[in-house]
């Protein structure tokens, strides 16, 4: 009994700073957020309580679909994106025949380090219309296929979609190859024993027993993607016009540009509330069971 | 054991209290010290005024305390500083400042050229606002209300400073609401159409005066791989230049009007000035990617003689001619979005214009006393640098007894000469309401972006409609 009542303090005393850091750092700003998000609020003045104003208006605003549906976009494309690259290079690297595996690792997760404001620069200069090398390389292989690849309301999504996931796909690979790498060697020996080709071996045994870390990698690239912001409003700002808006932007966008922090904050709960609906719904369609080697 | 162990602890925890008591004693003394600065005329601006006596007028009535070295003082700065004529103008108030307070420093905060305004409020709301800063109209209604910003009206330097502007630019760019909150440095700017006479002429395309000519120029300028405007229309606001272009020209009206919801966009006018901006877009008159192009990338364009007109403020003209020399920058005379013919109607309707606006104190600053005093010498040799080093001639104090260092441009004079002509009838995107200008500017980018100009006229009268509910 003394030991179970120690134990609890123990366990007590081991999680209070974490618990603390977390209720300060993550829970307080939320619950501000819900709150704020019932007010006409300017950011500087106390503000003028209107319930549920704020995300009346929203259902009305055609940025807050354009964003929602930007945001959709940018997860489904990162997931395809990050997943089938960062599968595809873990599969290849896993290979023993491949010559130069370690610099190749490297390689793959140096843009993973650099900052985003570097990795924008260097795409918005790509992209240039004017002087970009993505039009350079078209047009030296005689393709007139020059684009106005960020001013291009149509286009610009998709340029700022695969900066992010050229950046976040090392990310990826490096998840994905460790977990290949934990996979008991001898899984692997049994199947060729048994006559397995590399394909077989990859889809009947390793991608199963990868199943937990293909969730974790799809929550955070879904997330990831839903919370897009950063090459957003670096590379277009959000533009041409609002086309490349996602709910991070629209947040900020009325936050800052229309002084509505009111407004702004009801917008981050609904993305809140659009990040755990995705959650929830990932957990409980993929990898239930716990796997163990 | 114990006893010992519980008079040790007690004992060091008595000395922390001792510590932290005499700690606080301590700051509370250098509290007061400083409120009282603060109180009264600060010591350390009055010592340095005393020791500048003879250069500054202001600093004749607080000569008492000149025996008591001043303190090192560091201010903080949110200003324009990063073009090279930005440069030059803050470089020199700051030295001119050193002369009179040798004790002040100035440390800048460069402020965005994008959208500065979104930094100011984020450290309003955080209480971590500079000392002076930048402020467009719609900033000063937030600040005053927020009490982030001091009311400058009655302190001797602001007076002083007053009496040195322009007497008819007091009331239209000084006065807010029949305060003064803030101090600017220059007064209305008139948005023009810089063109590279060699350009031109290497491509035997004659200066367009009226639309029908501007059209032609376009054509054969794409024809050429040339671009016939280089736009920065990253930012919203020479977006609406270009489009007040055409619509002042048969309207004396501007795109201003639909944010106070005088005029629509579908009114005879507006819509036809709209139509022509679009079709010129459509045919290329901007370079590929201007949505994604800033302020100097576009002047790169046209310093380099990849493009043959830039749209921008007559601020430009200094730097302009530096990059490509007097002799091939030129002016169009007025804004070539008339039919032919009717080149003289509203032909001196302008667009730019000006406003209240300038540096602001922070209600924060520690020594208002000495804020107010630096604010005012701050916006008057900013002023006085912008005429006499950059050659500007649209500052807002008088200009009597100054000669520029370098004889004005040509191009200078010409526009001065036309100055008291001028109608301004419009604004920059960014001095127009928030609620109106971020949407507004949006639908600009739309437009460069290839949207039609019937979607335009219809989003921008939805959008007029719902401000006026």
């Amino acid at each position: 009994m003394k030991h179970g009542m120690a134990s609890r303090s123990a366990v007590l005393i081991f999680t209070l700073p974490a618990i603390l850091l977390f209720t300060v750092f993550v829970m307080y700003p939320l619950a501000q957020t819900f709150y704020r998000s019932f007010f006409d609020w300017d950011g500087l003045t106390p503000g003028t309580f209107i319930f549920l104003d704020n995300f009346k208006e929203i259902l009305h605003d055609p940025i807050f679909y354009t964003s929602l549906y930007n945001g959709l976009f940018f997860a489904v494309i990162l997931t395809i994106f990050q997943f089938v690259l960062g599968s595809f290079l873990a599969f290849a690297l896993y290979d023993h025949k491949i010559f130069g595996k370690k610099l190749l690792r490297i390689s793959y997760f140096i843009p993973v380090i650099l900052s985003v404001t570097v990795v924008c620069q260097l795409w918005m200069s790509i992209y240039s219309s004017q002087y970009g090398l993505l039009n350079k390389i078209f047009e030296s292989i005689g393709i007139s296929y020059r684009q106005d690849w960020l001013s291009d309301s149509h286009l610009a999504i998709f340029a700022v979609i695969s900066v992010a996931g050229w950046q976040s796909m090392g990310f990826m690979f490096a998840l994905i190859y460790t977990a290949i790498k934990s996979v008991p060697e001898h899984y692997f020996e049994a199947a060729k024993l048994e006559g397995a080709t590399k394909f077989q071996i990859h889809t009947k045994i390793t991608i199963p027993l990868l199943a937990e870390t293909y969730r974790m990698c799809l929550m955070f690239s879904v997330v990831g993607g839903l919370n897009a912001y950063g090459q957003v409003v670096l590379m277009t700002n959000g533009g041409p016009g609002t086309s490349t808006a996602t709910l991070t932007f629209a947040m900020f966008r009325s936050a800052y540009s229309l002084d509505r922090f009111g407004y702004g904050c009801a917008t981050a709960v609904m993305l809140v509330l659009e990040c755990l609906i995705c959650i929830l719904i990932i957990n409980k369609l993929v990898a239930r069971e716990r796997i163990t080697f | 054991m114990r006893r010992t162990y519980a008079k040790f602890v007690s004992l060091a925890l008595i000395a922390c209290m001792a510590i932290v008591l005499a700690a606080c004693g301590n700051s509370s003394s250098n509290n007061n010290d400083s409120t009282a600065t603060g109180a009264n005329d600060s010591k350390t601006g009055a010592t340095a005024n005393a020791t500048n006596e003879s250069t500054n007028d202001s600093t004749k009535d607080t000569a008492s305390s000149a025996d008591k070295p001043a303190e090192p003082v560091t201010l903080t700065l949110n200003a324009q500083y990063s073009a090279p004529d930005e440069k030059l103008s803050l470089d020199y108030a700051i030295a001119k400042i050193k002369e009179v307070l040798p004790n002040v420093t100035l440390e800048i905060q460069p402020a965005n050229a994008d959208d500065g305004t979104q930094k100011l409020k984020v450290q309003a709301a955080t209480g971590d606002l500079p000392d002076i800063f930048g402020v467009t109209p719609e900033i000063i209604d937030l600040f005053n209300k927020s009490g982030d910003i001091v009311q400058l009206d009655g302190n001797p330097d602001i007076e002083d400073f007053k009496s040195k502007v322009s007497p008819g630019m007091i009331d239209s760019e000084l006065m807010y609401k029949g305060h003064i909150y803030a101090l600017p440095i220059f007064g209305s700017f008139s948005v023009v159409w810089y063109y590279n006479k060699d350009v031109f002429a290497a491509n035997n395309v004659k200066v367009p005066t009226n639309y029908d000519e501007l059209t032609a120029a376009v054509k054969a300028f794409t024809a050429k791989g040339i671009v016939p405007v280089a736009m920065f229309a990253k930012e919203p606001w020479p977006i609406g230049a270009y489009l007040d272009s055409f619509i002042m020209r048969t309207n004396p009206g501007s795109t201003s009007d639909f944010s106070n919801g005088v005029a629509k966009a579908s009114d005879p006018g507006y819509k036809e000035g709209i139509e022509k901006a679009a079709a010129l877009i459509k045919l290329g008159i901007f370079q590929k990617g201007a949505t994604s192009t800033d302020y100097d990338s576009a002047r790169a364009i046209f310093n380099s003689g990849k493009a043959a007109m830039l749209i921008n403020g007559d601020w430009e003209t200094p730097d302009g001619i530096t990059a490509i020399g007097a002799d091939k920058l030129g002016i169009l005379n007025y804004y070539p979005g008339a039919d032919a013919g009717k080149e003289d109607v509203n032909k001196y309707a302008m667009a730019g214009g000006g406003g209240v606006g300038g540096y602001a104190l922070s209600a924060k600053t520690k020594d208002k006393a000495l804020g107010m005093k630096v604010l005012a010498l701050l916006a008057y040799y900013q002023g006085e640098g912008r005429y006499v080093k950059g050659g500007h001639t649209d500052v807002i104090i008088k200009t009597d007894g100054l000669t520029p260092e370098n004889p004005l441009p040509e191009i200078t004079k010409a526009l001065a000469a036309d100055q008291s002509n001028f109608i301004y009838k419009s604004n920059f995107n960014h001095s127009l309401p928030s609620a109106f200008s971020k949407p507004f500017g949006e639908y600009l980018q739309n437009l460069v972006a290839g949207q039609s100009a019937d979607k335009f006229i219809s989003d921008t009268d939805k959008l007029i409609a719902s401000l006026k509910k």
